[in-house]
């Protein structure tokens, strides 16, 4: 039973944010609900006001850039995703991603920005946006700025976020020519689900046939998203058929911190995400899914 | 209101006019699904609940509201086991819109204990609580927060003790007694011959420790229900498998004379035997009476998970012997069962297992032991085959095991050991009209066309495929009880004919199949009979819909009272007419009177207010006793059989297992509704699958730890098979109806076997403990890996 709450529908930006300031931090951003309609059914939440954004046109949009790149308003959901055909042409690996989350309903309802500023577990985007490089743009009171996406994930309940802020939206920069990439990921069970682990991989083998460029995106083992850069610097430089992978294990170890559920314990998510980032890595490096 | 629950109106949200409408395009389908044929039985006929529930418009419990209703809720016992000293109810019951708090000790001495087997779980916790979730307290309030809001005023002063967490501890000498009676629920034995020398003589024996986690039935609606006063009737309309007793429990409880009481089914979302115990119906009905105002009550699903009854928790000793040609010799069998904090229909879960010991093969040698014991645990209770999927887990694991050591197929073992008619069970009951090797026969080709086209297949990369048989045997209705079950059929002047039967609709279909089987019987067009079940005050108790009995025991009982109808009918035409019977026949829905045809709306009219003299009556009530002290008799009028057969993948690096293809062939004798069994035999596969790979309640120190369907996962559409096929053997059963018996339950029982089977010949690696998750498989791999 959802408790009664003041309830705002903010038709820009600028209104949304004078709202979220006018509260001192009692109040949350409703894109989709998802996230928020559920923690307020199970009364895990129960903010003073609801700043609703889905009629600020202004943060859905997916535009291609003129540097080859994207940019994709926090608005949009993960069905314009996949059904994006500028995203399929730039950048397939995030309508790949897209397909696969949760159901059709979720799909249409559930925002990449929402996706993105969820605590805790990012969700698959974040993945993907990581591995490619992505930068954000955020706007307060104070103005707009830009941050790579990476610097926006702080600690499990802790985002570059101000309480007055807003995510407009992401810039995904063109993929380094000649790289091809791949997703994997894997749920607790098939059905519409948190996901467990999910990696993607942008990868490119160089001239002499070794990884010239390598940048993957995990959630799942760490309290956020996270870009596992030891397990990368293990793999820079090697060629496909020379990669140690129990050395990139090791280096991987470092880069995580999972943690034990009530369904998987800390270990083995350790080790089924090893097992995706190679699988993904060597996926990437045959020439990528698409 | 009195009417709005008559013949059926409780089914959708606008009761008739809505209905009006859908009955008409139901017309139309029951006529296409049945053309070019003179009976309804046999045939795929769509159930007509579906036409409210996929619309959404079908009327739960939780959808009635009534004018002045109030809005019940629990407080529950935050401990798993504690001493109430002190309950103080006097903050709360001031409190905003409060207009009821009920208390212990305002539930009258005689009422104050209830349960379905033994009356020994009180309406609410007076001087101590036995399971974290246990009621303590049930206010009513104008609005539901208003009455959660008083939850938080109520003051309970506990005096923790230590929990007794599994059955070991129960037993252990010095063990506090939980109860009266002891920490004792179950305690049976039963032998055969003499198995421990057949075991010594053996060539082989395998011997291994099954054990499951409790689960969870997982209905989609939770418990709920509305009582009110209908006139000086207190009424209870209420989602449950069993209104008959709650009537009579109500009687108890209450203090009413059984004339004041009306439980009425409502419509029901699942309930896989978790709709049978007390829930929500005394503290309603109790406040209602206090108040005089509708009390709706409906449970939140995180007090369904901590505070309803689970599947058993179960640890099962099996040794198993064969000769070196395979045929069995031996089984020794015993079992620690964790009963939870009261008793519900643990005794007889542990009478079932006991029977099905070593069903469906031909054992001469048994020795089988159960053991149930209360815990601090929230009860466990009746769930799709009352225990005996744990079983078959065991049995035909073992008998797996045996069949891979002896090189010989898993079909053939099954085969060489199967009951046949005329086989003796342990019971000493002889079996007639077994159709169990059919299903082995109907599925071997599959499996070895399978097989070759696996093999064809390189295993190589991480995916491993393999193939797992497992079987079953399955008593129908209640264990060496007699349990009739009975249906009045009636008409009136416009020719509406009321089929009254005694066990309800649990959203399997059966109000359908009945209509069925009562129509042809009648002689009469389905489309007109209206089945009312699962009212207290329409229908003889008729026992619970559970067990599988409903097609066989009501089933027949509809067709007794349709050819009771059929004749009363005709000799009521003749009388008024004045003609000899001889020449009056009701067919087809066809009247004929001396050869020349009558509608029979006009027949009706014919008869005019005679029609209420036409009371047709049918029961059923096959001799079924067994000594439950050595287990001696016919348990089960009929058994159902099956063979499953599941593909099986399992990804070796990450543990996760796929079941992409899965074949059923099943005994159920002819069929009344193929459409309706396939229905039960696809969601009992699916319902296994979620047992055997992923279902799992966590409990610690006597709290669950994952009480909501984010952390208990259930298969999703995705997790199930991408093909179920499922075949039925033909083998009619001359003691059902139209030699139909039940299918309901048992396709869930050799489920997990199957897949333990299929993981086993994919990768070498046994399973023995249930749910089988990624994680766990992993572990298995490794140790197997380490092992070598
Ligand atoms: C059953 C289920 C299954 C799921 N399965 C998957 C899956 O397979 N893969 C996957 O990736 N995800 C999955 N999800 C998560 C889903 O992707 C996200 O829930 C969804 O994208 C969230 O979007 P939303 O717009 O509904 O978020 P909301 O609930 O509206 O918002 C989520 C959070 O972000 C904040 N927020 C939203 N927009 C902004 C903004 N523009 N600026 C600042 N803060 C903002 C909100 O205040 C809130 O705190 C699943 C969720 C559920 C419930």
């Amino acid at each position: 039973m959802t408790e009664a709450t003041s309830y705002l529908r903010a038709t820009s930006v600028d209104e949304a944010i004078a709202a979220l300031a006018s509260q001192a931090g009692d109040a949350v951003i409703v894109a989709g609900g998802l996230v928020v309609g559920s923690l307020i059914n199970q009364r895990l939440a129960s903010p003073a006001l609801l700043v609703d954004i889905t009629r600020i046109p202004s943060l859905k949009k997916i535009e291609a850039g003129t540097d080859g790149g994207l940019t994709i308003g926090a608005l949009t959901t993960h069905d314009d995703v996949l059904r994006s055909d500028i995203v399929k042409r730039t950048v397939p690996l995030l309508c790949e991603i897209a397909e696969d989350i949760a159901c059709g309903r979720l799909r249409n309802r559930g925002t990449l920005g929402g996706s993105l500023c969820m605590m805790g577990q990012q969700g698959d985007p974040a993945t993907g946006l990581l591995a490619l490089n992505a930068t954000i743009r955020i706007k307060g009171p104070e103005g707009s700025r830009t941050i790579p996406l990476e610097a926006f994930f702080k600690d499990a309940f802790e985002l570059d976020l101000g309480e007055s802020e807003i995510l407009e939206e992401v810039h995904v920069p063109a993929a380094p020519k000649g790289a091809h990439w791949a997703f994997l990921k894997q749920g607790p069970r098939n059905a519409m689900d948190f996901t467990l682990v999910a990696v993607s991989v942008v990868a490119r083998l160089g001239g002499d046939g070794r990884i010239d460029h390598i940048r993957c995106g995990m959630n799942g083992v760490s309290p956020t998203a996270v870009r596992p850069r030891n397990a990368e610097a293990a793999l820079l430089g090697k060629s496909p058929g020379a990669i140690d992978w129990n050395a990139v294990g090791t280096a991987f170890d470092s880069d995580i911190k999972p943690e034990s559920d009530l369904v998987y314990s800390a270990s083995y998510k350790a080790r089924l995400a090893k097992v995706l980032l190679r699988r993904a890595v060597e996926r990437a490096l045959a020439g990528g899914t698409k | 209101m009195a009417s709005e629950l008559d013949v059926g109106e409780k089914f959708a949200l606008d009761g008739l006019d809505e209905q009006r409408h859908w009955q008409e395009v139901y017309r139309e389908i029951i006529g296409g699904a049945t053309k070019g044929s003179d009976v309804f039985f046999g045939h795929s006929i769509p159930r007509n609940d579906v036409l409210y529930k996929v619309r959404g418009r079908a009327k739960y419990a939780a959808n009635v509201t009534m004018p002045g209703m109030l809005h019940g809720v629990f407080l529950r016992s935050p401990h798993p086991y504690a001493k109430i000293k002190r309950v103080d109810v006097s903050k709360a019951k001031t409190a905003p819109g409060v207009q009821c708090v009920l208390t212990a000790w305002d539930v009258r001495e005689e009422g104050f204990l209830v349960g379905s087997l033994f009356e020994d779980t009180p309406v609410l916790a007076k001087t101590v609580v036995r399971h974290v979730g246990e009621p303590v307290v049930a206010v009513a309030a104008e609005t539901l927060a208003q009455a959660e809001a008083a939850l938080d005023l109520i003051e309970v002063d506990y005096e923790p003790m230590k929990p007794i967490l599994t059955p070991q501890e129960a037993i252990a000498p010095g063990a506090p007694q939980l109860h009266e009676q002891g920490n004792i629920i179950a305690d049976f034995t039963k032998t055969r011959g003499d198995a421990e020398a057949a075991l010594k003589a053996s060539d082989i024996v395998v011997e291994g420790v099954y054990t499951n986690d409790p689960i969870e039935h997982a209905y989609l609606e939770s418990p709920a229900g509305i009582s009110f006063w209908d006139g000086d009737v207190l009424t209870l309309l209420v989602c449950t498998q069993y209104p008959h007793f709650h009537h009579k429990q109500l009687a108890r409880v209450t203090g009413l004379p059984m004339e004041k009481i009306r439980v009425v089914q409502s419509v029901i979302g699942g309930a896989f035997g978790g709709k049978i115990d007390v829930t929500i119906e005394c503290a309603a009905s109790l406040m209602t009476m206090k108040t005089g105002r509708p009390v709706k009550m409906v449970l939140e699903r995180n007090e369904v998970f901590s505070s309803t009854t689970k599947r058993h928790a179960m640890t099962i000793r099996h040794r198993l012997g064969a000769t070196k040609d395979g045929r069995l010799t031996a089984l020794d069998m015993d079992v620690l069962c964790d009963g939870g904090a009261y008793n519900s229909y643990s005794l007889i879960v542990a009478g079932r297992c006991i029977i099905h010991s070593a069903m469906p093969y031909d054992i001469p040698a048994i020795k089988t032991h159960m053991k149930t014991t209360f815990t601090n645990h929230v009860p466990s209770g009746a769930m799709r085959s009352f225990g005996v999927i744990k079983l078959g887990f065991a049995t035909e694991s073992q008998l797996n095991k045996i069949a891979d050591q002896l090189g010989m197929s898993p079909i053939e073992i099954r085969r060489i050991n199967a009951v046949k008619s005329g086989t003796v069970t342990m019971t000493g009951q002889v079996l007639q009209d077994v159709g169990f090797i059919k299903t082995l026969d109907a599925l071997e080709p599959i499996y070895e066309a399978r097989r070759k086209e696996l093999a064809a297949k390189p295993q190589t990369g991480p995916i491993r495929t393999g193939l797992g048989i497992a079987s079953l045997g399955y008593g129908i209705g209640y264990s060496g009880v007699r349990n009739p079950s009975t249906a009045r059929i009636e008409v009136d002047e416009t020719g509406l004919v009321i089929a009254n039967c005694g066990t309800p609709d649990v959203g399997t279909g059966s109000d359908m199949a009945l209509a069925q089987i009562a129509a042809d019987a009648a002689g009469i067009d389905i489309a007109r009979i209206r089945v009312v079940s699962g009212d207290s005050t329409k229908t003889d108790d008729s026992g619970p819909t559970s067990a599988s009995r409903t097609t066989y025991f009501s089933g027949s009982a509809a067709r007794i009272a349709g050819n009771d109808f059929n004749r009363q009918f005709v000799e009521a035409l003749a009388a008024k007419l004045g003609v000899s019977k001889g020449v009056v026949r009701l067919n087809d829905d066809q009247v004929l009177v001396n050869n020349s045809p009558m509608s029979f709306e006009e027949a009706c009219k014919t008869i005019g207010s005679a029609t209420k003299n036409i009371v047709a009556y049918g029961k059923f009530d096959p001799v079924n006793q067994l000594d439950l002290k050595n287990f001696e008799g016919d348990p089960y009028p009929t058994y159902t059989y099956a063979t499953h057969l599941a593909e099986v993948e399992v990804d070796i690096e990450t543990g996760r297992i796929e079941v992409p293809n899965y074949w059923a062939a099943h005994d159920a004798g002819t069929l009344v509704n193929p459409m309706g069994a396939v229905g039960q035999i696809e969601g009992g596969v699916v319902m296994g699958l979620g047992m055997a790979l992923w279902e799992r309640i966590v409990r610690k120190d006597g709290y669950i730890q994952n009480p909501g369907y984010r952390d208990y996962l259930l298969p999703g559409a995705k997790d199930t098979p991408t093909k179920i096929e499922t075949i039925f053997v033909d083998n009619p059963d001359p003691t059902g109806p139209y030699g139909a018996k039940g299918v309901a339950e048992a396709s869930i029982i050799p489920v997990p076997a199957a897949i333990a089977a299929g993981l086993h010949e994919a990768t070498g690696v046994r399973p023995a403990k249930m749910p089988m998750d990624a994680e766990t498989v992993l572990d298995l791999l490794d140790r197997k890996e380490a092992a070598e």
